[in-house]
């Protein structure tokens, strides 16, 4: 196992970050971290890698506790942080050298570790520009450079892609895909759920400190096979109709996106559902039933959108 | 030790630390070493003699400082106003003991804690000295012995006079070029507290201990490299004392520079403690203006603390820089490091303690 983590608990004064969490990751994972914001996925990176104390509970990295071989299980780790954090002033190979000579490179090792990540991401032409002249792709790329700098054998990708254009994006993601390819293990955390399901091998779904379910996004998919997610478009929307649909036995969630009311039904008892809808005097304009996505699965199990956080 | 180079390499790409720690000091310290030089202690003369004599003598202190009127009655008010910086009383009687090889008794008057009048009260000294020499060699001969002295004033005169006067003047100066050289390595506070507060702005500093890299080798490298750059500093604006001002720094360079050095490291200190108390970078320089200006003026980095009132000079005991302040100047006037170990425990106490209230408030490195 690269991550076991047993029990583990943490608390921020009155507010549980981490509420009695089990997780293990194996060796070549491409692993999914999914979660809205402040559901605890940071925290459990955090106490991974030893910034901050847990209240109970242990967590073995590489079959080690972090606390007997510190530094020798850091060196074998990178982490790409959902902030930025490389020195402006700096240019993109000397953040990428400073790192290298943090992880312990040194001489021909740290010059071939260097050219190496930025060769991978793409950076080599602009190796000597400084990172206030990157495109927010570009940072996000060195940001990735800094932290694979030591061909680590662990990388822990915590929102790599927040805030950038598809392109550089879809960039990163083939990245990590190929990191996992040169068999680095690789713990992907994010609120996308897309970006999860189209490079996760396994996933788990993180809400309020707990991971309330796990596995391949097939085994997560049949959590709720039995449910259909029907979407309705409506010409005028009326929020009112949200909380009478919810009222409905089979319903299990209804959400409104722009025009379309996107509703999860645990019976297939449709009918009941459009009846609602003609009460309402509502104009339908396409009626559509879908196969349970990643987001289908998170709603039904925490009765939360995704991005309710991120909003 | 990556963070240690990273940090001399950041300092040099930023020019406004140059600017603080390098030009505003040397601005103040040209500033120190200008106009002044022209300026004479002020001597107040009470001749009861009134002899040939004492005529020259005064002439002679004419040539090394200015004299000013003085009455007897006045000498208290005058001296602690400042009016005048010594009194110098000739005796009833001098001129004739002097001759006949008696033992000869001026009386002399000057502020405790002042070093203005210094110089010229070793030239006065010195040169009763020289006449009383000149007396025992005429052997009670008037004659003989203003001849020597006719003698003595054309071919020593111009000799013995300027040297004491300008070594006290010149240590004056020092001492306030020195003030502004512990202001301007005070402004490392600012420095250190901005750039530690910069690591944890960028992310940098949670992103750091991702790595093999401990706390304690993080705080120790930042601490060697701020101690560097001080370091560096005091050798280029000690270099420029002695070879651009001509500066009488005293019997050893070496111990001036461990004096500044030690203040350095208190400085540092306070630069952590603030960055572990500002939550944002903005908040650390106000905290850094706020501390490191009232202490200097305080400390006596900008003009002496003995023209301050006395409830600021009680207060001064409790600013590092005043402990600096005093261990320089000590150093200045011919001390040595023995003379000013009390001072150098003091600052080192104070190093201690804000590296101790720096570290007390660790939390998780992650919030």
């Amino acid at each position: 196992m690269i991550i076991e983590v047993n029990d583990l608990i943490k608390r921020y004064k009155d507010f549980l970050a981490i509420d009695h969490l089990n997780l293990t990751i194996g060796d070549g994972e491409l692993f999914g971290l999914l979660g809205p914001n402040g559901a605890g996925k940071t925290t459990l990176v955090n106490a991974i890698l030893g910034l901050t104390a847990v209240d109970h509970g242990t967590i073995n990295v590489f079959g080690e506790a972090l606390s007997t071989s510190e530094r020798a299980i850091k060196k074998q780790i990178g982490l790409v942080p959902q902030d930025i954090a490389v020195y402006p002033e700096l240019t993109a190979q000397e953040n990428v050298t400073l790192f290298g000579k943090l992880f312990g490179l040194r001489g021909e090792a740290l010059r071939k570790g260097v050219a190496d990540a930025l060769e991978f991401t793409g950076l080599t032409d602009i190796r000597n520009k400084k990172p206030s002249q990157f495109s927010g792709g570009m940072k996000r790329r060195l940001n990735i450079a800094c932290a694979i700098v030591h061909k680590p054998r662990l990388i822990i990708m915590d929102e790599p892609t927040v805030g950038i254009d598809p392109q550089s994006r879809n960039y990163i993601l083939e990245s990590v895909k190929k990191l996992n390819d040169m068999h680095c293990t690789v713990i992907y955390i994010s609120h996308y759920m897309e970006e999860v399901a189209s490079i996760c091998t396994r996933i788990a779904i993180v809400d309020k400190g707990r991971i309330i379910a796990k596995g391949t996004q097939e085994e997560l998919g049949r959590l709720i096979e039995d449910d259909q997610v029907v979407s309705v478009g409506v010409t005028a929307p009326d929020y009112s109709i949200i909380e009478k649909l919810k009222r409905l036995p089979a319903v299990k969630d209804a959400t409104v996106d722009g025009h379309t009311i996107r509703i999860v039904l645990s019976e297939r008892k449709l009918n009941a559902v459009l009846d609602t809808f003609l009460e309402e005097d509502l104009t339908i304009t396409k009626i559509e039933t879908n196969t349970p996505t990643l987001e289908d699965v998170f709603l039904t199990l925490t009765g939360r959108a995704l991005r309710e956080g991120a909003q | 030790m990556p963070i240690f180079q990273n940090n001399l390499k950041r300092f040099l790409n930023n020019k406004m630390n140059f600017v603080l720690i390098m030009l505003i000091p040397l601005i103040f310290i040209s500033l120190s070493f200008s106009g002044s030089g022209t300026q004479k202690a002020k001597v107040g003369i009470i001749d009861r003699d009134r002899t040939q004599l004492t005529q020259a003598i005064k002439k002679a202190i004419r040539n090394q400082a200015d004299i000013a009127p003085i009455a007897q009655k006045s000498l208290r008010t005058d001296l602690t106003n400042n009016r005048i910086d010594t009194v110098l009383v000739i005796p009833k009687n001098f001129t004739r003991s002097l001759i006949s090889g008696k033992p000869i008794k001026t009386e002399s008057y000057h502020v405790q804690e002042s070093n203005v009048s210094s110089g010229i009260r070793t030239y006065i000294s010195g040169y009763l000295q020289d006449l009383s020499v000149m007396a025992h060699a005429a052997r009670g001969n008037s004659t003989q012995f203003y001849k020597s002295l006719q003698s003595y004033q054309q071919n020593h005169l111009g000799l013995s006079v300027s040297s004491p006067d300008r070594t006290g003047a010149m240590r004056e100066r020092t001492v306030s070029a020195l003030g502004f050289v512990i202001f301007g390595l005070f402004m490392i506070v600012s420095v250190s507290s901005r750039m530690i507060m910069e690591d944890k702005r960028l992310k940098l500093y949670t992103r750091f201990f991702t790595t093999p890299l401990s706390v304690r080798s993080y705080n120790i490298q930042n601490i060697l490299s701020y101690l560097t750059l001080s370091a560096v500093t005091i050798i280029l604006l000690l270099a420029l004392l002695v070879f651009g001002f001509h500066a009488a720094l005293g019997p050893s360079l070496v111990n001036i520079f461990l004096v500044l050095l030690l203040f350095s490291i208190v400085s540092i200190s306070i630069g952590v403690l603030i960055s572990s108390v500002a939550r944002t970078a903005g908040q650390a320089n106000a905290l850094s203006l706020l501390v490191v200006t009232p202490v200097a003026m305080l400390g006596g980095c900008f003009w002496p603390i003995r023209i301050t009132p006395v409830f600021m000079q009680k207060i001064a005991d409790f600013m590092p820089t005043t402990w600096g302040m005093r261990a320089l100047t000590t150093l200045v006037y011919g001390n040595g490091l023995k003379d000013v170990m009390m001072d150098l425990l003091i600052l080192a106490g104070f190093a201690a303690l804000f590296f101790l209230l720096g570290s007390w408030r660790r939390t998780d490195i992650a919030s």
